[in-house]
C-alpha cells in the first residue's frame, strides 16, 4: 500500500515537469512586429523619437553646450575631463561626449526610420493623421542629419531603419550630401505638416526654419547662391507669417511664460529633465559647474545689451555661470532648437555672403539689436556686417548650440579660435571606427 | 530496548553466579574526534550475546569474566576490542569509521568519498570557516582554495566580491560560478536599484558562514557538467550543518573586534602650507584633514548560538547570530540577524524526511561609493586641506571643489534591508535494497528594500530641496529536483552507482522604484511628504528552467573509475530555435596505490591518476536577449512613448566551455604530505558576446554567440603535517596560475576603452588588459608629459595606443601554518597575488595638476621651470597612459590567530564541554608595491572586463579581533 503511495506521489511529482516554465514573454517590452501596427502604436513611437531628442547627447545636455565649448563662449570648470578635451583641441577619438553625440542622433536616426518604414501600411482614418507623422519623422531626422554634419563634417546618410545584422557597414556621404538629404527630406515635409502648434512638436513651421537653416550651410558648404537665395526665402516667409519676436529676451528661458518667439523646441517635465542648469550653475548654487561663460565672451557683450544680464550672472563669490538655464532642482527648462530671431539673422547672412543689400540687412541686424536695447549696427559695408551679424549671433545664441557651427559655417573657426583648420571638424567616434570597416577618420586624427 | 536490557541484566545475573571470575565493569567511551561522550554505544562481550548499550552520558556497566575481551561498536565508528586484563574500568576511545575511502563530500545531487572522486573538486571544511572576522561566506574563502580567486573589491561592509574558479570564461556572460546551498540554486549577486558603482551589496552576504558544515568546488566540467548550462564558471556547493542522531551539543560562539584603515596605506596629501604653494594661493588658518574627518576605529562583533540534537530517529540543528560590522568610513555599518532550522526525520526505516529553513534580516547602511560626486570617502581625498569642515557660523563649509563629506556622513541617509527566507523540504525513500528516490522542493525568496534621503543639509539634497529615494525588489526563485539514484555493489569487486533525476526552476522578480525631490523639512524623510516624483517605475521579470539530467559511476576494486554524467537545459532566455543546451562529461581515475605492486612502496600512501573532459554552458546573460524589442518609458510630454531598444538575434544560444583536465593525488608517509595537482584547458566557444555594432545603426551592441577564448592553468594544493606530537605544525600552500587569452572576435573587432583604466578585449590577449598611450616622461623644455607616437605620424592620436599592462595575476597563492603546543595554537594566513597590473585611476585627479582637486604630497616636486627634469608634469591631461600602470602584485598578512584551548579539568566542575579564546588579525600588513590605498580593489565590482581599475575605491580595513567558543 505505501509503495502504491510512493508511486503516485513521485509521479506526480515527475509529471509536474512542464514545458511551461520556458514559455516567458518580455512584460517590459514588446517585441518589434507588434510595436507598430496602427496608428497609436505609431504615435507612440513618435514620442518615443521625440523623446530620444532628450538625450544627453542632444538637446538634454550637450546640444547646447559643446557647440558653445568647442568654440569660445564656455571655458571647461569642472571635473568631467571629456568636456576639457572639447575646450581643448585636438579632440581625441575616444571622447566620451562626441561619442554619446554621435550615438544619440543615430538612435533617434533609427526610431524615426523605423517609423517611416511601417508607415505606409498602417491604416490610418484620416490622411492628414499620417502625413502628420511622416512630417514630424522626416523633420526630426533631417534636425539629426544637420546636426550630425555640423560637428563630424561628411557622416553616413541612414534612410533606413537597421531591422536585422544585414547592412550594417555604411560609408560615410559627403557633408553636402547630407544637407541635400536633409533638404529634400524637409521639402517634402513643409508640405505634410499641419500650421497647428503643440508643444514640443513639430510642425510646418518647425520644418521651414530648419529649412532655412540647412539652406544656409548648404550654401557656405558649396557656393551656390541658389541656396542662399532659398534661404532668404524661407526665412521672410517665416517672418511675415509669425507673430513676431517675444518683446521681452528674458522671457525666452522662463518656462513659466509661453514663448511667442519659438518654432520648436524640446519640452521636459518633472520626470524627463535636462540637466543644463545642473551643469551650468555654480557650486556655490548648488550646480555641477562643469563650463563657465568665457571671459572672452563677457568682455565681448556690450553692457547696455539686456541679453548680457538674461545669459550670465554671478553668484556670491563672484563666479560667473552661465544663467539662461536655471532650473537646477527639476531640470525642466525649455531648449529652444529653433526660434523667429535666427530667421533673421540667416536672412541676413544669406545676404550678406551673397553681397545683399547693406540696408536690408542692417535692418535684419536692428530688429535683433532693438529688442536686445542696443541701437542700430555702425556696420555698413559687407566686410564689417558679416562681423555684425557674427557677433549678433554670439550675443542673441549664448549657450544655445550655434557658435562652433557660426564659425565653422563661413569658414572663420581657425582664425577666431585659433586652432588648425583641421580641426574644425570633430573626430569620427572610436566606436564607429572599431565597427564600421567603411567608414574614413577625418584629416588630422 | 527495555527489555533487552532486563535480560542482559538477568543473564549476567545468571552466568555471574555460574562462573565465580566475572566482575563489574563500567567506562566511558567518547569519540576520539571530539573527546565527547557517545551515547548508545554497543558494548558486548565477545563470543556471547551479553552486553548493554552507554547511557547518555558515555558510560556503561556490565559484568563479564575477567579475562573476555569487550566489543565496543557504534554506526559510523571503527569498532574496537579490548580484553578485559581484570580491569574494572575500562574507558575507550572511538575513532570514527573512515575505511580507507577517506571523507565523504558533497558532490553534485549525491555524495562520494573523496578517495573515489575522479575529478577535480576542492573542499573547504568548517575548520577552515572558524575565526576570520569577515563574515559573509565569500570573505572567508578568499585564498583557501586552489583555482578559486575570491577578489574583495572594497572594503564596504557587506559588499560584494568576486569569485572566479579558473579564470573567467566569458567575456559578456556571467564569469561568477553557480551557488548551490543544500542542493538547491539560490539567489546571489547584486539586485541593488540605486547605484553605488563597486560597491554593490551581495545577496550571498545574508548566508551566516557558522552555519557550514563544508563548501565544495566543483571546478571541472566532469564535476560541473551535471549543472549544465551554468556550470562553465564552476560550481559552489554549500552544504549546511545537520544535527547528530544521539548526541547533543550547544555551542557559544562571541567575538568582538577593531577595524582600521591601515595608517601606512593612506595616500600623503597635500596639507593647507603645501597646497598655498603648489596654488600660489595665501589660504591661513585652516588644515583640515578630511580623511581624518571620515574615518574611524570601527567595532565588528559577532554572536552565535547553535544547538545540535537528536534521538535515534530524529535530528535537527538550530542557529541564530547576530553580526554587525561598522565601516571604517563614518555612517557606514552592516547588521544582519540570521536563524536556521534544519531537521531530519526517519518516518520509517526507508523513508526519511527532513527540511530546513535559514532567515535572515540584514540592514546595511551606506555611503555613496567611488564612481559619484557625493561620495564622502572620493571627497574626503579630493578637497584641499584649505577648505575648513564648517563655517564660522555652524553651517557645513559647501566651497571646496566637491560637496563636503562630513555634511554627508552626517545627515545622508543611505539604507539596505534585506529580508531573506530560504527552505526546503525533502523526502528520501529506499526501495527493493539498492534504489534511493529523493525529492526535494525549495524556495528562496530575497526582498530588498533600499531607502536613501538626502536632506537640504547636504550638497546633493540642496540641490533638490531634498531627495529621497524608495526602491524594493523581491526576487524569488522556486526549484524542484527528483532524483532516483541506484547504488550496487558485486562481490566487492564491482561498484556501480547511477542517477536520473529532473528539475525544474522558476524565476520571479519585481521590482519599484520612486524618486521624490521637495521635501518641506529636513527631518521628513518619506516621499510621502515630497512635494514632486521625479521618477517613478515598477518592473517584471520572469523566466523559467527545465533540466534532465544523469550520471553513473563505476569503479572496480576501488582502483579504476569512471564517472559520466549528462544535463539536458532548456531556459527561457534562449530563442525557440536554441532552447535547449546538451552537456556531457566524462571522466576517468586511476588509484595506483591500489595495484599491489605499490605494497612495497611504504613511503606512498595514496596515488590517484585523474582525466576528465566534457562541456558546459553558461546562460549569464539579459532575458530575452534573442528578440527584437521595443521598450517603454520613452515618454514625451508626459505621454508614453515607446522606442526600438534591441535588435533580434533568433539563432541565440548557450555559451559552450569545453573543458579537459588531468590531475593527480599523491600521499606520502601516512598522508603526512599531501598533494593535489591539476592543469586544465578550457576552451570557450560561441562565446555570448554583446558585440560592439557601429552606432550609426541606431544600437550600440547586440547578443551573439561570436568568439573564443581559452583559460589554461596549474593548481596545486600541498598539505604537510611538518610536526607531529605534543608539538604539532601543520601547513598547507595553494598555488594556481591561469592564463587566459581571446582567441577569436567578430571580424577581429576589439572591445575598446572600457572603464576609467581604458581595459580592452582584443584577439591574442588576455580580457581586460589595459590598452592606451606610452607616457615617455616630461619635456623638460615645456613641463608637458610626452607620449610615444606609435605610428611617428606627427601626432597623438588614438591609433598611437598599445598595450601598457595587464590586470590578470601570474598567479595566487595562499599559505596556512598552523602550530599547536597543547592547549595552545596558532596560525598564519599569508594570501597573494603575483603579476598584475593595477590602472591608478585616482592619480588622475589626485596627480593632475590642474582643476581644483587635491593633490598627492610629491606633486611639489612638479615641473617649474624650463629645464627641470623631473617626471611629474606641470599640468597632467587624462589621456590612460602608462603613467598610471603599477605594479600590483601584493602578499597579505591575511589572518594570524593565536588561540587558547582550557583544558577538561578546568571545564568539567563547571560543566563546559569545551571552551577557548582566540585573539586573531585580519590584513594585518601588504607588503606591495603599489601606490594607491589598497591593490585588491576594483572600482566597478564583478564586471568581467573593467579590471584592475583603481578610482577612490574604499580600501578594506586591518581587523584585531578577540573572541571565545564555548560547547555545553
Amino acid at each position: 500500500m505505501k509503495k502504491i503511495l510512493f508511486l503516485i506521489l513521485a509521479s506526480a511529482i515527475l509529471t509536474t515537469s512542464c514545458n511551461k516554465v520556458l514559455d516567458v514573454e518580455p512584460s517590459a517590452s514588446i517585441s518589434s512586429d507588434i510595436a507598430l501596427k496602427d496608428s497609436s502604436g505609431v504615435e507612440s513611437a513618435m514620442r518615443g523619437a521625440y523623446s530620444g531628442l532628450q538625450a544627453v547627447g542632444l538637446y538634454g545636455r550637450n546640444a547646447a553646450i559643446i557647440a558653445d565649448l568647442a568654440a569660445d563662449n564656455l571655458v571647461w570648470t569642472g571635473t568631467t575631463q571629456d568636456y576639457g578635451n572639447i575646450m581643448n583641441k585636438p579632440i581625441p577619438a575616444e571622447n566620451a561626449i562626441a561619442d554619446g553625440m554621435w550615438t544619440a542622433a543615430y538612435d533617434v536616426i533609427n526610431r524615426v526610420n523605423n517609423i517611416l518604414y511601417k508607415l505606409p501600411d498602417i491604416p490610418y482614418g484620416s490622411i492628414a493623421g499620417k502625413n502628420q507623422m511622416q512630417g514630424e519623422a522626416l523633420f526630426i531626422r533631417a534636425l539629426m542629419q544637420h546636426y550630425l554634419a555640423g560637428f563630424f563634417g561628411g557622416v553616413p546618410l541612414r534612410t533606413q531603419p537597421t531591422l536585422d545584422l544585414s547592412n550594417l557597414e555604411l560609408e560615410k556621404s559627403s557633408q553636402t550630401d547630407v544637407y541635400a538629404s536633409a533638404i529634400s527630406d524637409l521639402e517634402t515635409a513643409i508640405d505634410l505638416l499641419s500650421h497647428k502648434t503643440i508643444a514640443g512638436r513639430a510642425n510646418s513651421s518647425s520644418a521651414k526654419a530648419l529649412l532655412a537653416r540647412v539652406y544656409l550651410s548648404q550654401f557656405h558648404a558649396t557656393n551656390d547662391a541658389a541656396y542662399a537665395t532659398k534661404a532668404m526665402q524661407m526665412s521672410s516667409d517665416l517672418i511675415a507669417f509669425l507673430p513676431g519676436l517675444a518683446t521681452k529676451y528674458s522671457n525666452l528661458f522662463d518656462p513659466a511664460i509661453p514663448s511667442t518667439e519659438s518654432i520648436f523646441e524640446v519640452i521636459y517635465d518633472k520626470q524627463n529633465f535636462n540637466r543644463l542648469a545642473q551643469y551650468y550653475y555654480s557650486r556655490n548654487l548648488d550646480g555641477r559647474y562643469e563650463i563657465a561663460p568665457s571671459a572672452g565672451l563677457i568682455a565681448a557683450f556690450d553692457t547696455a545689451d539686456v541679453r548680457l544680464d538674461v545669459s550670465i550672472r554671478y553668484d556670491e563669490k563672484n563666479n560667473p555661470y552661465g544663467a539662461k538655464y536655471n532650473d537646477v532642482a527639476g531640470g525642466v527648462d525649455r531648449v529652444n532648437v529653433l526660434r523667429l530671431a535666427e530667421m533673421y539673422l540667416i536672412h541676413a547672412e544669406a545676404l550678406a555672403y551673397t553681397n545683399g543689400d547693406v540696408a536690408a540687412i542692417q535692418n535684419d541686424i536692428n530688429v535683433i539689436r532693438h529688442r536686445a536695447g542696443l541701437p542700430d549696427t555702425e556696420a555698413a559695408d559687407i566686410a564689417s556686417l558679416k562681423l555684425a551679424i557674427e557677433n549678433e549671433r554670439r550675443f542673441e545664441f549664448a549657450f544655445e548650440g550655434h557658435r562652433w557651427h557660426d564659425l565653422v559655417r563661413t569658414g572663420r573657426a581657425a582664425e577666431v579660435l585659433g586652432i588648425d583648420q583641421k580641426f574644425t571638424l570633430f573626430p569620427i567616434p572610436l566606436s564607429e571606427m572599431q565597427t564600421n570597416k567603411k567608414m574614413q577618420q577625418n584629416p588630422g586624427y | 530496548m527495555k527489555k533487552n536490557v532486563l535480560l542482559t541484566f538477568v543473564l549476567t545475573l545468571f552466568i555471574g553466579s555460574l562462573f565465580a571470575q566475572s566482575i563489574h565493569i563500567t567506562g566511558t567511551v567518547t569519540s576520539a574526534a571530539d573527546r565527547q561522550p557517545i551515547p548508545g554505544v554497543t558494548v558486548q562481550v565477545k563470543g556471547t550475546t551479553q552486553g548493554t548499550t552507554t547511557d547518555l552520558d558515555g558510560v556503561y556497566k556490565l559484568e563479564a569474566p575477567a579475562d573476555a575481551t569487550l566489543l565496543f561498536s557504534y554506526v559510523g565508528m571503527q569498532a574496537v576490542e579490548v580484553p578485559v586484563n581484570k580491569r574494572m574500568l575500562i574507558n575507550v576511545s572511538l575513532q570514527e569509521n573512515k575505511v580507507d575511502l577517506g571523507e565523504i563530500v558533497v558532490v553534485g545531487y549525491s555524495t562520494s568519498s573523496k578517495k573515489l572522486i575522479s575529478n577535480a573538486v576542492s573542499v573547504v571544511n568548517e575548520n577552515d570557516l572558524k575565526n576570520a572576522p569577515v563574515r559573509t561566506i565569500d570573505g572567508v574563502l578568499q585564498g583557501k582554495v586552489a583555482g578559486v580567486s575570491v577578489n574583495i573589491n572594497s572594503g564596504t561592509p557587506g559588499g560584494q566580491n568576486s569569485i572566479k574558479m579558473r579564470g573567467g570564461s566569458s567575456i559578456t556572460a556571467s564569469n561568477q560560478p553557480l551557488v548551490i546551498v543544500d542542493g538547491m540554486p539560490v539567489i546571489s549577486g547584486s539586485y541593488g536599484q540605486i547605484g553605488y558603482s563597486g560597491q554593490e551589496i551581495d545577496a550571498l552576504s545574508d548566508i551566516n558562514p557558522n552555519d557550514i558544515e563544508s563548501v565544495t568546488f566543483l571546478k571541472d566540467a566532469s564535476a560541473t557538467a551535471i549543472y549544465g548550462a551554468r556550470a562553465s564558471n564552476g560550481v559552489m556547493l554549500i552544504t549546511t550543518k545537520k544535527g547528530n542522531f544521539q548526541k547533543s551539543s550547544v555551542n557559544l560562539n562571541t567575538s568582538y573586534g577593531w577595524q582600521t584603515l591601515p595608517a601606512e596605506r593612506l595616500p600623503k596629501l597635500m596639507n593647507a602650507a603645501q597646497w598655498n604653494e603648489y596654488k600660489g594661493t595665501n589660504v591661513l588658518g585652516v588644515d583640515t584633514d578630511w580623511m581624518k574627518e571620515i574615518l574611524q576605529t570601527a567595532p565588528t562583533s559577532n554572536t552565535e548560538l547553535s544547538v545540535s540534537s537528536g534521538n535515534d530517529k530524529t535530528r535537527m540543528f538550530i542557529s541564530g547570530n547576530y553580526f554587525s560590522q561598522d565601516g571604517t568610513v563614518k555612517s557606514t555599518r552592516f547588521d544582519r540577524y540570521t536563524g536556521r532550522l534544519n531537521v531530519d526525520h526517519k518516518l520509517l526505516n526507508n523513508l526519511t524526511i527532513g527540511g530546513s529553513i535559514m532567515m535572515s534580516y540584514s540592514k546595511n547602511n551606506r555611503v555613496e561609493g567611488d564612481q559619484t560626486l557625493y561620495g564622502p570617502l572620493p571627497n574626503a581625498l579630493s578637497i584641499p586641506a584649505i577648505y575648513p569642515v564648517l563655517n564660522p557660523d555652524g553651517s557645513y563649509n559647501e566651497d571646496g571643489p566637491y560637496a563636503n563629506p562630513v555634511a554627508i556622513i552626517d545627515h545622508t541617509i543611505n539604507e539596505a534591508f534585506t529580508n531573506r527566507n530560504n527552505g526546503n523540504v525533502y523526502l528520501e525513500y529506499k526501495f527493493l535494497n539498492d534504489f534511493t528516490f529523493t525529492s526535494k522542493w525549495g524556495a528562496d525568496q530575497y526582498l530588498l528594500r533600499e531607502h536613501e534621503y538626502d536632506p537640504i543639509t547636504v550638497a546633493q539634497g540642496a540641490k533638490y530641496n531634498g531627495l529621497g529615494i524608495e526602491g524594493t525588489t523581491y526576487v524569488s526563485n522556486l526549484v524542484s529536483s527528483n532524483v532516483l539514484q541506484y547504488i550496487k555493489s558485486v562481490e566487492k569487486t564491482h561498484h556501480f552507482e547511477a542517477l536520473a533525476g529532473y528539475s525544474l526552476e522558476k524565476y520571479a522578480s519585481r521590482n519599484t522604484y520612486i524618486e521624490a525631490v521637495e521635501f518641506p523639512n529636513e527631518n521628513l524623510e518619506y516621499i510621502t511628504s515630497a512635494g514632486s516624483i521625479r521618477s517613478a517605475s515598477a518592473y517584471g521579470l520572469e523566466r523559467g528552467m527545465n533540466s534532465y539530467f544523469g550520471q553513473f559511476k563505476y569503479n572496480y576494486q576501488y582502483k579504476y573509475i569512471i564517472t559520466l554524467t549528462a544535463r539536458a537545459d532548456g531556459s527561457s532566455k534562449f530563442g525557440k530555435n536554441n532552447r535547449y543546451g546538451y552537456f556531457p562529461a566524462a571522466s576517468v581515475a586511476w588509484r595506483v596505490k591500489e595495484e599491489s605492486f605499490m605494497n612495497s612502496v611504504k613511503a606512498v600512501s595514496e596515488l590517484k591518476l585523474r582525466a576528465s573532459v566534457g562541456l558546459t554552458g553558461n546562460d549569464g546573460i539579459d532575458d530575452f536577449a534573442s528578440l527584437g524589442l521595443y521598450g517603454g518609458g520613452f515618454n514625451y510630454g508626459q505621454r508614453p512613448g515607446i522606442a526600438p531598444t534591441q535588435l533580434p538575434n533568433p539563432d541565440l544560444k548557450w555559451e559552450t566551455t569545453m573543458q579537459t583536465g588531468l590531475g593527480f593525488d599523491l600521499g606520502m608517509f601516512d598522508d603526512r604530505i599531501s598533494l593535489v595537482a591539476d592543469v586544465y584547458l578550457n576552451h570557450t566557444r560561441d562565446l555570448l558576446l554583446k558585440r560592439p555594432l557601429p552606432p550609426s545603426t541606431g544600437y550600440t551592441s547586440i547578443f551573439s554567440n561570436i568568439g573564443e577564448l581559452e583559460n589554461k592553468g596549474i593548481e596545486l594544493l600541498l598539505n604537510t603535517q611538518n610536526i607531529r606530537g605534543d608539538f604539532t605544525w601543520n601547513a598547507s600552500f595553494n598555488f594556481s596560475a591561469n592564463r587566459n587569452k581571446i582567441l577569436l572576435l567578430y571580424e577581429g573587432q576589439p572591445i575598446d576603452d572600457q572603464g576609467r583604466g581604458g581595459n580592452r578585449v582584443q584577439e591574442g590577449e588576455p580580457t581586460g588588459i589595459f590598452y592606451g598611450y606610452v607616457c615617455l616622461g616630461v619635456d623638460p623644455t615645456t613641463g608637458k608629459l610626452v607620449y610615444e607616437d606609435l605610428n611617428k605620424d606627427g601626432a597623438i592620436t588614438a591609433d598611437d595606443r598599445q598595450k601598457i599592462g595587464d590586470p590578470n595575476p601570474d598567479f595566487t597563492y595562499g599559505i596556512t601554518n598552523t602550530f599547536a603546543y597543547k592547549n595552545i595554537d596558532f596560525s598564519v594566513f599569508l594570501q597573494g597575488v603575483y603579476g598584475n597590473d593595477i590602472f591608478n585611476g585616482t592619480n588622475i585627479y589626485l596627480a593632475s595638476g590642474i582643476g581644483e582637486d587635491n593633490q598627492l604630497a610629491f606633486m611639489a616636486d612638479r615641473w617649474k621651470n624650463p629645464g627641470d627634469i623631473t617626471d611629474i608634469p606641470k599640468e597632467g591631461d587624462q589621456l590612460k597612459s602608462s603613467r598610471f600602470i603599477e605594479n600590483g602584485s601584493f602578499m597579505r598578512i591575511k589572518n594570524v590567530t593565536f588561540g587558547y584551548n582550557f583544558s577538561q579539568k578546568l571545564l568539567k566542575p563547571i560543566k563546559l564541554k569545551s571552551a577557548r579564546i582566540y585573539v586573531s588579525g585580519q590584513n594585518l600588513y601588504t607588503f606591495t608595491a603599489y601606490t594607491g590605498m589598497d591593490p585588491e580593489v576594483n572600482y566597478y565590482s564583478n564586471d568581467n572586463v573593467v579590471m584592475g581599475t583603481d578610482f577612490f575605491t574604499y580600501p578594506q580595513s586591518r581587523t584585531i579581533m578577540v573572541g571565545i567558543n564555548l560547547g555545553l
